[in-house]
């Protein structure tokens, strides 16, 4: 018997003398998904991201020591080289086999964002510097910058509807 | 000769008379290794390029397939190739070596026995003298083009499945000795609504059972007249439910050996990085052109049945939302008759 | 001390980004995207400052830090110009981040090839 044409909700698709929905199909698959351990997975990530925000303090540190930086002007260099250091261990090959392990300990700092750039470009190399690396760099980082920016857009025109005029 | 609603009987049972396997390092870690023709020591396969390495693979399968066949480049009649670059891109430049009449094949992971069964319909119906089936696939390539850059880190779930590095073509004849090939059983569009890309396994079951149960239903056959099933790469989360809808549906698959080539070809406990196992074109064709033609051949087995599955997304597809739509077409092979 | 809270508030928003995985099934991109809106969000209502003050490079180092830093530009620059520093502004403040993350991957991808 030929199985009917996926079309309306509830639609009834005919394997031999099975008849199941989607949602009954659906059923049937996640009894045999694995299960995904939340618990082991977050611990990953809470000691890869805590020890990388943990060197980046020490970096910060060092900065405000030897270059006699105040807090906040040592943020930005220190994002800096955290950003090196991350499309180091890309180029490497190694941040990938950590991440996989490390899932979002690696990918919520600045780490990730890096990463997400440095892969799209070494990857697009084949395609050439200006099709590939120029056109593909922001494949991934870009959601991040525009929905950051429109963000921002956003208080900002908040701050100055309800004239609250700026910097609190 | 159309049996049934959608299988081919082929009257003059044509032999593959050579095939070839070529593979990336990771499948010669496996335990299929010494089943291959042929494993490259490196990832690019001495190439610059991913999209050229997959090229090579299929290139240098061909070849080596022609040699087997004991056959010249100029005997061939038609080259019938597929794999899941967009456009096919890889088929087409291996074609271009090739040289023979080629037809373009799109089937995603089912490609390998779309294209066998289309070479055994030519080469019985007359219409090819020698027909060679091929197909590729490479890890990186697929990564780049439907999933992320090779170097990012993502964290892949436990259902995602690991694209093999691979090449594998037949050659097949109405004349000539090897391992038969008795029918085919075209598959049709099957959707449950699966929408995860990293679950493949529960997307392709459907078309799988499918699939199966129509070549029993039109061949009159059994699980108990093959001594082996497999499955193209449906791996350990597809299979089990595979397994499972089979089981409802009163299949007896504990009559047979019932198996899966994205599950043979990886130690799923040494190679942890594969995840619920191996998937891609390659797959179904180097685990059926290597490891199963030789059993095949000495005896080992008598009678084989190959359900290649193919997840047939795009990238576009996915990011629209859509849900995965997927075929499986089935090749049946037999050892050959001997002469006493 | 504040390397202490620099460890634990970094885990914590790491651990955040780690459920917006597996129990809301977010992909990478969605994930970040939120968190850097989050991040502008705590800096609109002025919670995020603190934080950094506390946290130290636990709050700066996260990508929601990235949210604050452009909502930071903006309104500085809003005190500073007024209603046009709402858009001059929102870079000021993560150009470092974003012009290293371009020549280092730019480099990058001049001398490396991918491994797969």
């Amino acid at each position: 018997m030929p199985a009917k044409a996926k079309n309306k909700p509830g639609a009834r698709v005919k394997l031999n003398n099975l008849l199941l929905t989607e949602e009954e199909y659906q059923q049937v698959a996640d009894q045999h998904k694995p299960k995904t351990n939340v618990l082991r997975n977050c611990v990953r990530a809470f000691l890869v991201g805590g020890f990388i925000c943990f060197i980046g303090q020490c970096i910060q540190q060092l900065f405000m020591t030897f270059a006699d930086m105040s807090a906040r002007e040592a943020a930005s260099p220190t994002v800096a080289i955290l950003i090196l250091i991350s499309v180091v261990l890309t180029s490497f090959g190694v941040y990938d086999k950590i991440a996989q392990w490390a899932g979002a300990g690696t990918a919520v700092p600045v780490t990730g964002f890096a990463n997400s750039m440095c892969s799209s470009a070494i990857e697009s190399r084949a395609e050439g510097l200006v099709l590939g690396v120029g056109a593909n760099m922001f494949k991934l980082a870009g959601s991040v910058i525009v929905f950051g920016v429109v963000a921002a857009f956003i208080v900002g025109v908040i701050h100055v509807i309800f004239g609250l005029g700026g910097v609190h | 000769m159309l049996i049934g609603a959608q299988t081919w009987e082929f009257r003059s049972k044509p032999a593959i008379i050579g095939a070839a396997t070529v593979v990336g390092p990771e499948e010669g870690e496996g335990p299929l290794s010494h089943t291959f023709d042929f494993v490259y020591d490196n990832l690019e396969i001495d190439e610059k390029t991913w999209e050229r390495a997959e090229r090579k693979l299929l290139e240098h399968a061909s070849a080596l397939a022609l040699v087997h066949a004991g056959i010249n480049r100029e005997d061939l009649s038609f080259f019938i190739g597929g794999d899941l670059m967009n456009q096919i891109i890889t088929a087409t430049f291996a074609a271009r070596s090739i040289a023979a009449p080629y037809l373009g094949v799109f089937g995603a992971c089912s490609t390998s026995m779309e294209s066998l069964a289309l070479a055994a319909f030519l080469a019985d119906a007359g219409g090819a003298k020698y027909a060679m089936a091929g197909t590729a696939s490479h890890n990186c390539t697929v990564e780049k083009q439907f999933r992320y850059p090779t170097e990012y880190g993502s964290q892949k779930p436990a259902t995602a499945q690991y694209t093999i590095t691979g090449a594998g073509c037949a050659v097949v004849s109405k004349e000539g000795k090897g391992p038969r090939i008795t029918h085919a059983t075209i598959g049709r569009i099957q959707d449950l609504g699966v929408k995860d890309p990293f679950n493949m396994g529960a997307a392709m079951a459907p078309a799988a059972v499918d699939t199966l149960v129509s070549h029993f239903r039109d061949t009159g056959r059994g699980p108990e007249d093959y001594d082996l099933i497999v499955t193209g790469d449906l791996a350990s989360v597809g299979h089990a439910i595979a397994k499972d809808l089979l089981e409802k549906d009163g299949v007896l698959m504990d009559k047979t050996e019932f198996n899966d080539c994205g599950l043979m070809i990886y130690d799923r406990n040494k190679q942890t990085y594969v995840n619920a196992g191996g998937s891609g074109c390659g797959c179904s064709a180097v685990v059926t052109y290597g490891h199963i033609l030789r059993k095949l051949k000495n005896r080992e087995l008598g009678r084989v049945l190959v359900v290649a599955t193919g997840a047939l997304l795009s990238p576009l597809s996915y990011q629209q939302g859509e849900s995965i739509p997927c075929i499986a077409h089935a090749v049946a092979l037999e050892q050959e008759v001997s002469k006493e | 001390m504040i390397f202490f809270w620099a460890f634990v508030v970094g885990g914590l928003i790491c651990v955040i980004g780690q459920l917006m995985f597996d129990v809301l099934k977010l992909t990478p991109a969605h994930t970040m995207s939120t968190l850097v809106v989050a991040g502008a969000v705590m800096d609109a209502i002025g919670w995020y400052d603190p934080l950094v003050k506390f946290a130290g490079a636990g709050a700066s180092v996260p990508i929601t830090s990235f949210g604050n830093s452009l909502v930071h530009g903006a309104l500085t620059e809003l005190q500073r110009d007024g209603w046009i520093g709402v858009i001059t502004g929102i870079f000021d403040v993560t150009s470092a981040g974003i012009s290293a993350a371009i020549i280092f991957s730019f480099l990058a991808a001049l001398v490396v090839r991918p491994k797969g």
